[in-house]
């Protein structure tokens, strides 16, 4: 056994090494002794600090206080922004951000023809932010093309086609490698939005 | 006497699915309310079970205050990020997914809070437990404790608490996840959105920074 596996055993266990296997060796080795050594007192300080739990006195002042809050909020919303059903009054802004995204990609389809595989610079370079909403909105569009675009929708800065960026749908592992087939709805891609194929 | 964490509430409760009649018999409520799951704790409070709630609230305030507590160094602090944290859940439920556990989401938000709180205020230097003593506000006095011990121990706190801020906050995060919260490297990989393999050597690193910082320290 190597010195680095019993260190590794014994900063993060996973198992790997049997007690007796690491015992043998710790009788042998002076370093991975001293290793050991302060591991285990690393441990019994943390033991020794624990944090207190609270007493069922304060539990009850706790729980108490909680309930006036959740009485006072009046009804569920979401935790994260997490768009759901689309508002009637976002209509007017969805039908713009179709009509924005077909300008879009009538833009990339032209570019395409120009250059067979043109750079997410040379596309992003294209395209300028043209919808904008004060709050966020799920955006259904109908793309019949190879063009993927990434969207931003944030709650301070509205809805913005901020930039195409193949290289990071390519590269991310929920889309698909090659994005040929029809962009059917936006996805949430960590902080951004992307046009996903069916 | 049955303790008042183990009580689901009065009444009828729907567990499991099948409406349980409770009333009247407090033991059958505590062995229920002790063998609930959190999922089934989490469907009724989504209904708008108040005992429920209590239930989901006494069962994990401890555990989140620990990690949180580790997280700020500060008994105040730790209790607003906990506070805040569980009302803020119980709030929300109907966000609960349940692709992970209630409590792996639970200290998601935890961490968040402690996170955000410390953007607020800067971690403070010295440990602060609560009251003059060094003893948590959440504790009843302990009037069997040595006062060598809670001395020592008081201490430790501000030395472990000094090595802690030493170390880069991520690896702090995962350490306390791992070591105070007692979840699997799989779980804290779920709470902090990282690869497994990101959790084992920041524990690793962490634990060793650590180690170094507290050598020549003599425990209780």
């Amino acid at each position: 056994m190597r010195c680095d596996d019993l260190t590794r055993e014994l900063a993060s266990p996973t198992g790997a090494l049997s007690s007796s296997q690491m015992l043998d060796h710790l009788a042998a080795c002076p370093s991975c002794a001293e290793f050991s050594r302060r591991a285990e007192q690393l441990d019994r300080i943390w033991e020794a600090t624990r944090p207190v739990e609270p007493s069922m006195d304060a539990l009850d002042a706790l729980w108490a206080r909680a309930t006036v809050e959740l009485d006072r909020i009046p009804a569920p919303a979401t935790l994260a922004f997490v768009p759901k059903a689309r508002p009637r009054r976002w209509g007017m802004v969805a039908f713009v951000a179709a009509q924005a995204a077909a300008i879009l990609i009538g833009a990339l389809v032209l570019l395409d023809r120009n250059a067979q595989k043109p750079t997410s610079k040379d596309l992003a370079a294209n395209l300028t932010p043209s919808v904008e909403s004060s709050e966020p909105e799920f955006l259904d569009l109908k793309v019949d093309s190879d063009a993927l675009a990434v969207v931003r929708i944030d709650k301070d800065n509205g809805v913005k086609i901020e930039k195409v960026d193949l290289s990071y749908l390519y590269n991310s592992p929920t889309l698909p490698a090659t994005p040929h087939d029809e962009v059917d709805a936006l996805e949430a891609v960590g902080s951004k939005w992307a046009l996903v194929s069916k | 006497m049955v303790d008042r964490r183990f009580l689901l509430g009065s009444g009828s409760n729907k567990v499991g699915g099948s409406p349980v009649t409770l009333s009247g018999d407090r033991m059958l409520e505590a062995s229920i309310g002790a063998m609930a799951t959190d999922e089934t704790l989490v469907q009724l409070a989504r209904d708008g079970d108040r005992s429920a709630q209590e239930e989901l609230f006494r069962r994990h305030w401890g555990g989140a205050y620990r990690v949180a507590f580790r997280l700020l160094g500060n008994d105040q602090d730790a209790q607003d990020a906990t506070q805040e944290s569980l009302i803020k859940v119980l709030a929300h439920l109907g966000d609960f997914e349940g692709k992970s556990g209630f409590r792996t989401w639970l200290l998601r938000i935890v961490t968040n809070a402690a996170f955000d709180s410390g953007r607020r205020r800067k971690r403070r230097a010295t440990v602060s437990l609560g009251n003059s003593d060094g003893e948590s506000s959440l504790q009843e006095p302990a009037v069997d404790d040595d006062p060598t011990l809670a001395l020592r121990r008081q201490d430790l706190r501000k030395i472990l608490d000094a090595a802690l801020d030493k170390i880069p906050l991520k690896q702090r995060e995962t350490f306390i996840l791992f070591a105070e919260a007692g979840l699997t490297y799989a779980e804290v990989a779920e709470v902090l959105d990282i690869p497994i393999g990101t959790v084992m050597s920041r524990i690793s690193n962490a634990r060793v920074k650590l180690q170094s910082y507290l050598d020549g320290v003599e425990g209780l």
